[in-house]
């Protein structure tokens, strides 16, 4: 068979491209990969002189644990409780004239727009005050915050996508208006709930900037415990924590990658 | 009684009207008041008396990297989706998917040990011999390697915005212009970049200023001598000098920076 | 022609290169463009959403080509004026609407018009139409249906009109090609098609037509359907459609002597709609409803319908 110059031509751009993009995404993560087994890499050596898991070994023996386990244990709290707050506001503001409805949609989508920092730091000062800072409280409190106003758009949003009329046949058929929410319209939304819970337990897993400004020095959650790692140019330490740290969040893309929309995502866009 | 039963359904709001009342629209309002007080609750002017000397330049420098980064983002994007919205490529309409779920605190983290002097990417590039490693030049530290991180870290999500709008422009839109010969860059600067501008827009003023914004990306990257930007002045401010004063005056001109997103915000709610 | 999902779009687009084929070649003139990009087979396209740019005015719509191929600007002027003149837009907006106006400022048929100017511009030996009148409301369909014959007649561009409208299609068509299911069924003049349908399904699709179910004999080559008998030459055995025209048919009285070469079926009137041009007669035959189209409403109940033996086709089913 004889090969096509211009198809040849073609695939190189295609094969380059593609090795560009790889470079792109992963080589900013890869020297994660390299830090995390490096057991000795001086300058001005391209790679570890010495290479091994012994730090692997130190580190999940170490305080890290405890910040994992710490971290799981507030965003599944920070998860359910949203969930307790939202699906009931979300399913009132998609189905009903709700008192003062506009200015209600509007205090939960302003915080988006705003820089956090600045409120989180006098929040923290709130806190202080009330005997919740550096507590697990306290924490809780500060990621539900960001996930609530997050999450209110989003059960709105999932309520909204169920049509109307499905409720209205089970009305018309004798249905209690509680009974109608919690056989029809809940578990059409549980797909939309489902990712979208998965979504605030990613943030809650991810938040930085609260809980260093709330949890500090009792509360150290693994971004917390990774960012004193890097600070104190403990690069191995720090590594494997970020290689850690991103494993849930690899997860749930392959699992939602399908349902990845940009409305639905305005929370990672963030600090 | 239909007012009844809108206020039965607003009590509903209220837990978490509550939390983001007390957490987020207190402290907000505490921290515009805050700016005008001095350290004896007087009122004063005189914090921002101190944001204008101290930081003016900080706040450029920061809209400077966030108008950089967001040029890097939306050219980059601008010509990948329309690769993607005319040709297809779900490989690498995944791989750019990945930042988004890389937590901030890593990507300044490994940007850190990527950009450093002696990091990875030097090291690469010192192999075909174009720098040399001992007056290696340092892009962390920078407000170059801030750029690249917020860059890296918004990739995902410009992609995911822009190659939305380009996927509502219907196809024959682009076959019309295919039919006279466009290719793929023509198609996508007279066709799809004019036809989602408004989207576009909308997703810049966004990004930028959650760029203006960015805490950790900066803190980790950035260097410790010069300009800083605003999120870490602002922070430096409260925890070593426990200056609120001045630390709340920098945040309302960091809220006035994020008026755009705000005014968007706002409108959303009012057309509905 | 052919119903939606036939794959006549798909095969239009095939041929303006949008798509590529698996197989098979596309020949304009004896040229084989198979392989060859759109801009370089010498294709126009007009789409069924018309696909107007929106952010560009008249002008820059139907410049949009020339530029591509790097016309000089003066000459870009004449020929954009020229060809907007041609579909007669030129006098509904003025010189000055088609520089400022934009597409979704013009109504339907003026945006019809735009489109076909934007594809007359370059000058394409073929022009390729894909359902370009179903965006339009009834009585403007009407009138731009004869616009487009007329102004093909006058550009004299061989053009491919994409419709699932055997009106539409049969009145403006040289030539039709009848599609199903992806496969050519039957090509021919409207006339042809319209009076000799080779298939059940041709007939079926041109309206108006009714379509029985009959057993092949080749004994005695008959087939039997609606209680009688009808010679017809046949080398097989097994099921057959019988198909006539309702207003081909007629009724005759239950006792009315019937001359000629026709053929006979008793039946019972069940209901009678007026449709316009005519009174529709809805009559059972056996165990099947056809219909019938006469002027009068009929009062008969029990009636015979008669129809011209030649106008009678018979298609036996395969497999």
């Amino acid at each position: 068979m004889k090969v096509n110059p211009g198809a040849m031509g073609r695939a190189t751009v295609k094969i380059a491209f593609l090795a560009l993009v790889l470079f792109v995404i992963f080589g900013p993560l890869s020297s994660l990969a390299i830090w995390s087994v490096a057991e000795k890499w001086y300058w001005p050596y391209a790679l570890p002189q010495q290479v091994g898991l012994f730090y692997w070994g130190r580190v999940l023996g170490s305080d890290l644990m405890r910040s994992l386990q710490l971290g799981f244990f507030i965003a599944t709290a920070v998860t359910m409780l949203t969930l307790l707050c939202t699906v009931p506001v979300g399913y009132a503001l998609a189905r009903f004239d709700v008192l003062f409805k506009s200015v209600i949609m509007m205090l939960f989508l302003l915080p988006q727009a705003f820089p956090q920092l600045p409120v989180f730091a006098n929040a923290a000062v709130l806190l202080y005050k009330f005997d919740l800072g550096a507590t697990i409280p306290g924490v809780v409190l500060i990621h539900m915050v960001g996930s609530l106003v997050y999450a209110v758009w989003i059960m709105t949003a999932v309520f909204k996508s169920i049509p109307v009329e499905m409720e209205e046949a089970a009305i018309n058929l004798g249905a209690s208006r509680i009974k109608t929410f919690l056989t029809i319209a809940l578990p059409l939304a549980v797909p939309g709930i489902v990712a979208s819970s998965l979504l605030v337990f990613l943030y809650s897993l991810d938040e930085f900037t609260g809980t260093l400004l709330i949890g500090a020095p009792f509360v150290v959650t693994l971004p917390v415990f990774m960012y004193n790692a890097s600070m104190g140019y403990e690069l191995q330490v720090a590594s494997i924590t970020a290689l850690l740290l991103m494993i849930p969040g690899m997860v749930l893309l392959v699992l939602l990658e399908r349902y990845l929309k940009a409305e639905y995502l305005s929370m990672f866009g963030r600090i | 009684m239909r007012r009844l039963e809108n206020a039965f359904w607003f009590a509903f709001a209220v837990p978490t009207l509550g939390i983001v009342l007390v957490l987020f629209f207190a402290p907000f309002l505490y921290s515009a008041l805050g700016s005008f007080q001095s350290k004896s609750g007087q009122l004063t002017l005189d914090n921002y008396a101190l944001v204008a000397r101290l930081y003016t330049k900080d706040v450029l420098y920061t809209v400077g990297i966030a108008t950089f980064s967001l040029a890097i983002v939306l050219f980059i994007g601008i010509l990948l989706c329309g690769y993607l919205r005319v040709y297809g490529n779900k490989l690498v309409e995944f791989l750019f998917k990945i930042p988004l779920f890389v937590p901030f605190v890593v990507v300044g983290h490994a940007m850190r040990v990527f950009l450093a002097p002696h990091g990875i990417l030097n090291s690469m590039v010192a192999q075909i011999g174009l720098i040399n490693l001992d007056n290696p030049p340092s892009l962390a530290y920078s407000w170059l390697g801030i750029s690249l991180a917020l860059a890296w870290k918004n990739m995902a999500m410009a992609v995911l915005l822009i190659l939305g709008a380009f996927r509502s422009v219907h196809e024959t839109y682009l076959e019309a212009a295919r039919n006279f010969g466009a290719g793929a860059i023509r198609q996508t600067l007279d066709v799809l970049l004019p036809m989602s501008a408004s989207s576009l827009a909308v997703a810049s003023v966004l990004m930028f200023t959650s760029m203006l914004a960015s805490f950790s990306i900066p803190l980790m990257i950035g260097g410790g001598k010069g300009a800083q930007m605003t999120m870490i002045d602002v922070y430096y401010r409260i925890t070593y000098q426990g200056d609120y004063g001045a630390a709340n005056a920098l945040g309302v001109v960091s809220y006035l920076l994020a008026s755009g997103a705000a005014i968007y915000y706002l409108r959303t709610v009012t057309r509905k | 022609m052919g119903p939606s999902g036939c794959g006549k779009t798909t095969l239009l687009r095939s041929i303006a290169g949008f798509i590529k084929v698996d197989s098979g070649r596309i020949c304009f003139d004896g040229r084989d463009v198979t392989g060859l990009p759109p801009q370089e087979r010498d294709t126009a396209m007009v789409f069924q959403n018309y696909a107007l740019w929106p952010h560009m005015t008249v002008f820059d719509n139907v410049a949009y080509g020339l530029k591509l191929k790097k016309v000089p600007a003066s000459e870009v002027r004449r020929r954009v004026m020229g060809a907007l003149e041609l579909v007669e837009m030129v006098d509904i907006l003025g010189v000055e609407g088609i520089e400022s106006r934009k597409p979704p400022e013009l109504s339907g048929g003026q945006q019809q018009r735009v489109a076909l100017a934007r594809a007359l511009v370059v000058q394409p030996k073929v022009l390729l139409l894909d359902e370009p009148l179903s965006n339009l409301d009834a009585k403007v369909r009407q009138r731009v249906r004869v616009e487009i014959r007329r102004l093909q007649k006058r550009v004299r561009i061989t053009t491919i009109h994409v419709t699932h409208d055997q009106e539409e299609a049969l009145s403006i068509a040289d030539s039709v090609v009848v599609m199903d299911k992806g496969k050519v069924i039957q090509v021919g003049s409207p006339q042809e098609i319209y009076r000799r349908p080779q298939s059940a399904f041709v007939a079926e699709f041109l309206g108006s037509s009714n379509v029985l179910t009959g057993q092949l004999c080749r004994a005695d080559q008959t087939v039997s359907v609606g209680g009688i008998k009808l010679s017809c030459a046949t080398a097989a055995e097994g099921k057959a459609t019988v198909v006539f025209r309702a207003d081909e048919a007629r009724l005759a009285g239950e006792e009315a002597q019937v001359q000629g070469n026709v053929v006979v079926f008793q039946g019972d009137v069940e209901e009678t709609l007026f449709v316009g041009s005519a009174f529709r007669h809805f009559v059972k035959i056996g165990t099947e409803l056809v219909m019938v189209d006469s002027p009068e409403s009929s009062p008969l109940r029990r009636v015979k319908v008669v129809v011209p033996r030649e106008k009678v086709q018979i298609y036996p089913l395969e497999g």
